[in-house]
C-alpha cells in the first residue's frame, strides 16, 4: 500500500515537473507574443496615450537607460523590459539572472496589437562587494538549448518567463480598456441597507 | 586629509536627513552564499610539519587531504534609496582571509542621487582582478597578486557615475584588511571604470596611505599600490581577462620593499556547462625573486555546482620551493580538484 502510494506521488510530482510552458514562435523560431485587443469605443490617438502610459514604466533591471520610443505618424510604442529570474532551488530569491524583452504596440481606432519577443537572458554574479551584479557581454536567447546539466534551472527561468508574460499581456488589456473619467464616483447612501 | 573626510561626512549626513522622508520600493531580504571543499596534491609529494605544500598563494594549501574552504552567507536588503550587506564566512577560507573576524563585507550604502552613492563599513576590496569567494572566482588556487595585495578596505566611499559606461570612487579607508585602524583613517583610494563597448570594463584602481603593519610586516610604513583590472568578453565563447599591479612600501626606517606583477586570463567556454581557462602570471619581489605560474583550469557546471579539476605550474629564478627530499628547487606543481556550491 505505502509502495503504491509513494509511486503515485511520485508520478504526480514529476507530471508536475514535466508541465513546461510551450512559448509560441514565429517564423524564425523565436519566442513571440502577440495579438490584438480590441477596445471599443476608444479612438486610435486615446488608445496611444493609454498605451504611452503603460509602457514608459517598463526598464531593465540595474539600468537608467531610456529604451522607450514613440512614433506618433505610425501609432508605434517601443521599450524593452526586463525580469529578474531566480537560482533553482534558492533560499530566498537568490539571482541568476535578467531575462530581457522587447514590447511593441501598434494602434488602430478600436484595437491595439501587442508583440512581446526577443527574449535575452543575461546572467547575473555576485561582486566582491557581496552584491548581484550582470555579467557584461554575456547573453543567451531564451530560445537557445543548454546542456544537459544546466537543463533544469533553464526550464525554470522559461517558466518564469512565461508567466511574467501572461501577467505583462493582463496588465497591458486593463491599462488598455480602463475608462478614465473626471467624475468621482457618486456615492448615494440609503435609509434602506 | 582630516578636512577632506569631515566634508565627506557632512555631505552624508546632510543629503541623507533631506532624502530619508520619501521612499520608494521595498525588496526583500537577500541570502545567498556558497560553500566548497577541495582535495590538493602537490606533485613533488613534499608536505611540511603543517600538513602544508609547495605554492603558497592563498588558501587550498593543505597537502593530499580532503579539505574544507569556507561557508560563505551573504545578507543583502534594499529598502528605497538605502541598502546593506552583511556577509560572514567560516572555515579555513575564511581564517586565512579575515584572520578570525568572520566578516567578508559588512556596510550600508545610500544612492543620494540615480549617479552618485556612498557606502560605509568594511568592503571588500576595490583592488585587484580576484576575489575571495570561490564562487567569484575562475581558478581555485589564487594569484600572487591577490596574495600581497589588499582582501578588504574599511571605510567610507563615493561612487559617481558620470556616463552610463564611465565612473569613479573615491574614499577614505583603514589600513589595508583591519577593522579598527589605530593610527587613524589614513589611506586614500580612488577608482576609475571605464566600460569602451558592452562586455568591456576596465577599473584603474588606486590607494595609499600610512600602515601600521606595512606588506604585512610588523613594520610601519607608507604603502602605495596601482592596478589595473580588464575583462573583456570577445565572442560568445571567449573571455580575456588582464590584471597589473604595482606596490611599494617606504618603511619608517627608510628600507623599501614591493613587487610588481602581471597575470592574464584567456577562457575559452566550450558551452554553457564547460570551460578551459589558463591564468598566466608573472609576478616580482622588488630585489627579491621572481616567479611564473601557469594554473590550467576546467570548470564543469551544473545548476549550482561547480566542479573545479585544476593543474599549476609555478616556476622561480631562485630555489624557493621544496621536493620531496626537502632539497630547495626552482619549481612546484600541483593537482586539485574542488568543488563549490553556490546558492
Amino acid at each position: 500500500m505505502c509502495k503504491a502510494l509513494f509511486i503515485v506521488f511520485l508520478l504526480n510530482a514529476s507530471c508536475a515537473f514535466a508541465q513546461n510552458p510551450i512559448f509560441p514562435i514565429d517564423d524564425s523560431g523565436k519566442y513571440i507574443f502577440s495579438d490584438v485587443i480590441i477596445v471599443s469605443g476608444v479612438d486610435q490617438a486615446d488608445l496611444f496615450k493609454k498605451g504611452e502610459k503603460y509602457i514608459q514604466q517598463l526598464k531593465i533591471h540595474n539600468s537608467t537607460q531610456n529604451n522607450l520610443h514613440k512614433n506618433h505618424e505610425q501609432h508605434t510604442l517601443f521599450n524593452k523590459g526586463s525580469l529578474v529570474v531566480h537560482n533553482f532551488g534558492s533560499i530566498k530569491n537568490s539571482i541568476s539572472g535578467v531575462v530581457e524583452f522587447d514590447m511593441i504596440l501598434e494602434f488602430k481606432d478600436e484595437k491595439c496589437r501587442y508583440t512581446i519577443t526577443n527574449f535575452i537572458f543575461n546572467p547575473y554574479k555576485r561582486n566582491r562587494y557581496g552584491k548581484f551584479e550582470s555579467i557584461s557581454g554575456k547573453y543567451t536567447p531564451l530560445e537557445k538549448e543548454v546542456s544537459r546539466l544546466n537543463k533544469k534551472e533553464w526550464a525554470k527561468h522559461r517558466k518564469e518567463v512565461y508567466n511574467y508574460s501572461q501577467d505583462l499581456i493582463k496588465s497591458l488589456t486593463r491599462a488598455i480598456s480602463h475608462k478614465e473619467t473626471d467624475q468621482p464616483k457618486k456615492i448615494i447612501k440609503s435609509d434602506n441597507w | 586629509m582630516k578636512k577632506l573626510s569631515l566634508f565627506i561626512l557632512s555631505l552624508a549626513v546632510t543629503a541623507f536627513a533631506a532624502k530619508a522622508q520619501g521612499e520608494e520600493e521595498e525588496s526583500g531580504l537577500k541570502i545567498s552564499g556558497s560553500v566548497d571543499t577541495y582535495w590538493k596534491y602537490d606533485l613533488s609529494g613534499y608536505m611540511d610539519e603543517d600538513g602544508g605544500s609547495n605554492i603558497w598563494t592563498s588558501f587550498a594549501n593543505e597537502q593530499n587531504s580532503v579539505s574544507l574552504g569556507m561557508v560563505d552567507l551573504v545578507l543583502e536588503q534594499t529598502v528605497g534609496k538605502a541598502s546593506f550587506v552583511g556577509e560572514i564566512s567560516f572555515g579555513p577560507r575564511s581564517e586565512s582571509s579575515v584572520y578570525g573576524l568572520n566578516i567578508q563585507n559588512l556596510y550600508v550604502s545610500y544612492e543620494l542621487t540615480d549617479k552618485l552613492s556612498l557606502t560605509g563599513g568594511y568592503m571588500g576590496t576595490f583592488v585587484g582582478y580576484e576575489v575571495i569567494s570561490p564562487a567569484g572566482n575562475f581558478n581555485y588556487s589564487t594569484s600572487y597578486l591577490f596574495t600581497n595585495g589588499p582582501f578588504q578596505n574599511a571605510g567610507i566611499k563615493a561612487d559617481y557615475a558620470i556616463t552610463d559606461n564611465i565612473g569613479i570612487m573615491v574614499g577614505l579607508f583603514n589600513d589595508w584588511n583591519v577593522l579598527q585602524d589605530f593610527n587613524g583613517v589614513t589611506d586614500f583610494g580612488a577608482q576609475l571604470s571605464v566600460s569602451p563597448v558592452d562586455g568591456w570594463d576596465i577599473y584603474f584602481n588606486f590607494i595609499t596611505g600610512d600602515h601600521e603593519m606595512a606588506f604585512y610586516t610588523g613594520d610601519p610604513g607608507k604603502v602605495t599600490e596601482f592596478d589595473i583590472t580588464t575583462g573583456y568578453q570577445i565572442s560568445d565563447a571567449f573571455y580575456l581577462g588582464l590584471n597589473f599591479a604595482n606596490a611599494s612600501a617606504k618603511f619608517d626606517d627608510d628600507s623599501e620593499d614591493g613587487f610588481t606583477g602581471v597575470a592574464i586570463y584567456p577562457q575559452y567556454a566550450f558551452s554553457d556547462a564547460v570551460s578551459l581557462g589558463l591564468r598566466y602570471e608573472n609576478f616580482k619581489w622588488k630585489d627579491a625573486e621572481s616567479y611564473n605560474a601557469f594554473t590550467l583550469t576546467l570548470p564543469i557546471k551544473s545548476g549550482p555546482l561547480t566542479f573545479i579539476p585544476e593543474f599549476r605550474l609555478d616556476s622561480s629564478d631562485e630555489d624557493v620551493f621544496m621536493d620531496k627530499d626537502m632539497a630547495a628547487t626552482g619549481s612546484a606543481s600541483q593537482f586539485l580538484l574542488a568543488a563549490v556550491f553556490a546558492f
